[in-house]
């Protein structure tokens, strides 16, 4: 049953593809340019949070490329390319100390993740399509992703958008010191559709809502990560099955005596791992100073309830086998805000952006960073 | 399963909704609608990474096409 819908679904989103070939009144696309840098720094823990290991600060830098180059009147070809390097100590298991304590690892992981996605965009004036292949490499872990989405213009106030997509990933055997004794040979797929729709309310306000759904089977435990049980340490286990359903709620209010826009997002977040849901808030001020500038101050606030399964340490073993300390299995509310510049010339477009992210919980391990971005688009 | 069933009322108000658009067509002028600000999905590269951060560090996460999966630690 389930492989029927989404074999209609992907019917239904791939359509478009083929008609708009044949669409005499397509937009055309145009050449461009992009590439960014970001660093992604987390504080250090607190060292009264910490009971071993090495309490660095771990740090990514992403270099990305973006380019979009047209085909032919209707379509154009996109490639993603994402370089990230990572480095720092990883945190393993939690320990119960006078407090909850973290134990992290004693050496330092580096690695690399690369990421290719080539993306082939049609447009025409009723419908834009866009056909998705991805494909990620880091030490020890392959991802493979593909999906079909589509947008139909119904009418110039309403759309209609839907799309499919699948991912299948492989996790090799650790070969690190710090996992020495851990054999790893696994693999996980996922499969997720959504549909949604974007309405305008008025002349300056326009509404969306998206419905997300996944499941994901195969491999879900971290490899990374241990647990506390009975005095013992153990590999973190998972179950071998989860689905997530994602609704998605958009509001954008232009302000014309401001030159200003608002964005006000929500998230209602559904899984059968969580004891309850999670919510999600996103605001924004998009303020327009003339000459191209804009300004962008933005909010966000998440929380999420404790995975069923979670317990920072186990006195008895779960009857299921199951055991997860991972903080991001823990009941936690996360505060986050951003300042972004933007300035745009003639036929390029700079953009600078800081994010600061704190997260508040009972777990030792929940972690405060920084986003620095700065990012040049090149349009010809 | 039950947020399953709950989902189902989500598409029977979209397709409600959906329906409501092909029965009231105005021609509004949609000058402000195009502004790139006022656009619902900001597909900047920035977006791009940061929902990779977000969905490494927690748990709920939104399913997009060119999103593949890491061993994020």
């Amino acid at each position: 049953m389930k492989l029927k819908t989404c074999k209609s679904l992907f019917l239904i989103a791939f359509t478009p593809l083929l008609m708009t070939a044949i669409n005499a009144h397509a937009k055309a696309h145009q050449s461009q340019f992009s590439y960014q840098y970001s660093l992604y720094a987390e504080d250090a823990l607190a060292t009264n949070k910490v009971f071993s290991g090495n309490n660095d600060a771990y740090e990514i830098t992403t270099h990305l490329l973006d380019m979009h180059l047209p085909l032919n009147e209707t379509t154009e070809g996109q490639i993603i390319l994402t370089q990230e390097t990572r480095s720092g100590p990883i945190p393993l298991y939690v320990v119960p100390d006078v407090t909850l304590k973290q134990v992290m690892s004693d050496a330092s992981i580096e690695d690399k993740r690369t990421d290719i996605t080539l993306n082939f965009n049609r447009k025409s004036e009723k419908s834009e399509s866009t056909l998705s292949l991805g494909y990620a490499t880091e030490d020890y872990y392959q991802s493979f992703s593909g999906g079909v989405s589509s947008k139909f213009h119904l009418s110039s106030w309403f759309s209609l958008q839907l799309g499919v997509n699948y991912s299948q990933d492989y996790i090799d055997t650790l070969e690190h010191e710090i996992f020495i004794d851990r054999q790893v040979d696994e693999s996980k797929k996922r499969l997720g559709a959504f549909l949604g729709f974007s309405y305008a309310l008025g002349q300056t306000t326009m509404v969306g809502f998206t419905s997300n759904y996944s499941v994901v089977d195969g491999y879900l435990s971290d490899p990374y990560k241990s647990a506390w049980v009975a005095n013992v340490v153990v590999e973190d286990a998972r179950p071998d099955s989860i689905q997530q359903v994602s609704n998605n709620l958009q509001i954008r209010q232009y302000i014309p005596s401001l030159n200003a826009a608002v964005h006000f997002d929500y998230r209602y977040f559904i899984s059968d791992w969580l004891f309850e849901n999670s919510n999600t808030i996103n605001l924004a001020w998009h303020q327009n100073f003339g000459n191209g500038w804009m300004l962008i101050p933005s909010f966000r606030f998440y929380d999420q309830p404790a995975a069923y399964f979670y317990s920072p340490y186990y006195n008895v073993a779960r009857n299921d086998g199951y055991n997860s300390s991972d903080y991001r299995l823990s009941a936690f509310d996360a505060t986050s805000a951003q300042l972004k510049l933007t300035k745009k010339f003639t036929n390029f477009t700079l953009s600078i952006a800081h994010e600061i992210y704190e997260a508040k919980g009972k777990h030792p391990g929940l972690v405060n960073y920084s986003f620095s971005n700065v990012s040049l688009t090149k349009t010809f | 399963m039950k947020f399953i069933y709950k989902s189902r009322y989500l598409f029977l108000l979209l397709m409600s909704l959906a329906m409501v658009g092909c029965t009231h067509a105005k021609t509004w002028e949609l000058e402000h609608l195009k502004k790139p600000e006022m656009s619902l999905h900001q597909d900047t590269l920035e977006q791009k990474v940061s929902d990779h951060i977000d969905q490494s560090k927690e748990t709920a996460t939104s399913v997009s096409i060119g999103s593949s999966g890491c061993s994020c630690y």
